[in-house]
């Protein structure tokens, strides 16, 4: 079986086509290594790097008109555990201050991976 | 010293500070402007990864992205002041902002840079008929109101446009619980990056309507569904192929303009293509002294362009603002076959090293080379596996080879 990708690791945008019917993974329409690396796991574990905002609980010294905070994980997670992970951000909130970089929620549906702050508040 | 004033506070202008401060202008003889309560620009609303791939090789969001270069104003201890609008700027660069910490202010500048960005078109610059309906956003407004200020614009949307910021709001929507039927794009391309297509789209199995565009809005006090028609060649609607999308939001992400007001009072001449002002090679405006730079320079869909337009511009407003003018000799650059503009629009062959040449094309094509000449000298020929108008381009070329107006173009290949 062939699936068919736009390889989005630069903006070229080449037509990935990759076959998963024998022992490894075949790619072919890639212009470089990293679109035949990214068209393997496309086919195979597709990850995302999902971004959100979580409600600032209280206001912030800095931003004090600003209601919510961004987010994102700092590893890219499956593409099929993104709504999952809505889920949970949704239920968050975060008291103010917070400093990029802080962890605004540990072991994000997988060990190890983290939510973190996208900007100080 | 007058000081050099910068107008804007987003990656452009916190670029072209910095910069003006490396190339030698004191700190103190700097002022930023910015009329939004914080730095950022339009980067604090664009909550999404991928920023910054091409300079700092990781995927950023744009509030991480700006912070690094609110770091660098910082560091470098240059003043600027927020919610201050700026409200006229003249030839003889003096202008007037007005903020509640300042009051109003009357300044003159040793050089300008303009940084002001771009605003989005409007329902009313495309002309779509139908009813006035509640429900009919901006995508760029959607996405502050989604992002910053915590509220939904609504739970079934219709996205009119294939630009970024568009793709941006389907997935962004979606991750938040709305249903977004469709992205209608009235060209028979898309106007977004691939990957945006890849990761906001195809993810959520949203269709991507290429050569469709919305023909009606119904719905009397909010929107209740618009009208889908499929447009032939000469973008014209065929009725045949119109139907019903039901839906309570439409979203429109049907183009940028630069934001050129203070220039055009300053009498700056503006490309009628791009929407920005016409520019040397050192960002320089028409107007001595006055220097443009990012979103309102010419639209980017890349902030990592962006940062090292208005680094260039902050460094040759930084030369101005110390030495002052030189005698220059200038070539026109003119776009050629199938590239629709060229920033900049002259070049001063007085000076030295490389000109970069930003430019978009006017359709995808596949295999072909980028044609650059001076007069009938064909300087450079770059191979290209495509060339899309959503994605700019760029090419160098060194100065010493310049002798006669530049062109370029891109060439199909046999
Ligand atoms: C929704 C969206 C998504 C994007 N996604 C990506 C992406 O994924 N990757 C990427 O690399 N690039 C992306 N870009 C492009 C990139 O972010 C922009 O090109 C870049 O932010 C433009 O920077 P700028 O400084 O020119 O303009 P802006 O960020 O718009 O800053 C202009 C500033 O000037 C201020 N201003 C305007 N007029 C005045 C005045 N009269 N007085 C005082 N201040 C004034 C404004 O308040 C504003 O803060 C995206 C852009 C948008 C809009
Ligand atoms: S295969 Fe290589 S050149 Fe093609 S889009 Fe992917 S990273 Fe870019």
């Amino acid at each position: 079986m062939e699936q068919i990708f736009t390889c989005t690791v630069c903006p070229f945008g080449c037509e990935l086509h990759v076959d998963l019917s024998g022992d490894e993974p075949v790619v072919t329409g890639h212009a470089c290594a990293r679109g035949k690396k990214y068209g393997v796991a496309e086919a195979t574990n597709p990850v995302r790097t999902v971004t959100s905002t979580v409600l600032i609980d209280g206001i912030s010294e800095l931003h004090p008109n600003l209601k919510l905070l961004p987010v994102k994980v700092d590893k890219p997670i499956p593409k099929a555990m993104m709504f999952d992970g809505m889920r949970i951000i949704k239920t968050l909130k975060v008291a103010p201050p917070v400093k990029a970089g802080d962890i605004v929620y540990k072991d994000f549906l997988i060990p190890g991976v983290n939510l973190v702050a996208g900007r100080n508040i | 010293m007058d000081k050099l004033i910068v107008i804007g506070g987003g990656p452009a202008g916190l670029a072209a500070a910095a910069s003006a401060v490396d190339a030698g202008v004191s700190p103190e003889d700097i002022l930023l402007l910015e009329r939004d309560d914080s730095l950022g620009g339009i980067l604090n609303q664009c909550i999404h990864a991928g920023f910054g791939l091409h300079i700092f090789s990781e995927e950023l969001t744009g509030p991480e992205y700006a912070s690094r270069y609110i770091d660098r104003l910082h560091e470098r201890e240059i003043p600027y002041v927020t919610d201050a609008m700026v409200l006229s700027l003249n030839a003889d660069r003096e202008l007037t902002y007005v903020s509640p910490k300042d009051g109003f202010i009357r300044l003159k500048a040793s050089a300008v840079v303009i940084a002001t960005g771009c605003r989005e078109r409007t329902r009313g610059q495309i002309m779509i008929p139908g009813t006035r309906p509640a429900g009919i956003f901006t995508a760029g407004s959607a996405q502050r109101f989604v992002n910053m200020e915590n509220k939904m614009p609504g739970k079934r949307a219709v996205i009119l446009g294939s630009g970024d910021i568009g793709l941006i709001m389907a997935r962004r929507l979606t991750l938040e619980g709305a249903k977004v039927e469709c992205v209608a794009e009235l060209m028979n391309y898309c106007g977004g990056l691939a990957r945006n297509v890849a990761q906001c789209l195809n993810d959520f199995d949203i269709p991507l309507l290429l050569s469709h565009t919305v023909t009606d809005i119904l719905g009397k006090s909010r929107v209740e569904g618009v009208k889908i028609s499929q447009v032939d060649e000469n973008r014209r609607p065929i009725p045949a192929t119109e139907k019903i999308v039901p839906c309570d939001t439409l979203l429109l992400s049907v183009g940028l303009i630069p934001e050129n007001e203070l220039a055009r009072e300053a009498g700056v001449v503006i490309d009628p293509v791009t929407g920005g002002a016409v520019v040397d090679q050192y960002n320089q405006t028409t107007a001595e002294g006055i220097f443009a730079c990012g979103n309102a320079l010419q639209v980017h869909d890349l902030v990592d362009n962006v940062t090292l337009e208005a680094e260039a511009a902050g460094a040759a407003a930084a030369r101005y603002a110390l030495s002052g003018t030189k005698t220059v000799n200038y070539v026109a650059t003119t776009p050629g076959d199938n590239v629709r503009y060229i920033v900049p629009h002259k070049i001063d062959l007085g000076g030295s090293g490389d000109v970069k040449l930003s430019f978009r094309v006017t359709s995808t094509i596949r295999g072909c080379d980028t044609v650059i000449k001076s007069g009938s000298k064909e300087l450079r020929r770059i191979r290209k596996r495509v060339v899309t108008p959503g994605e700019m381009e760029s090419a160098t070329v060194k100065i010493s080879d310049i002798d006669a107006p530049v062109s370029v173009s891109i060439e199909e290949r046999a």
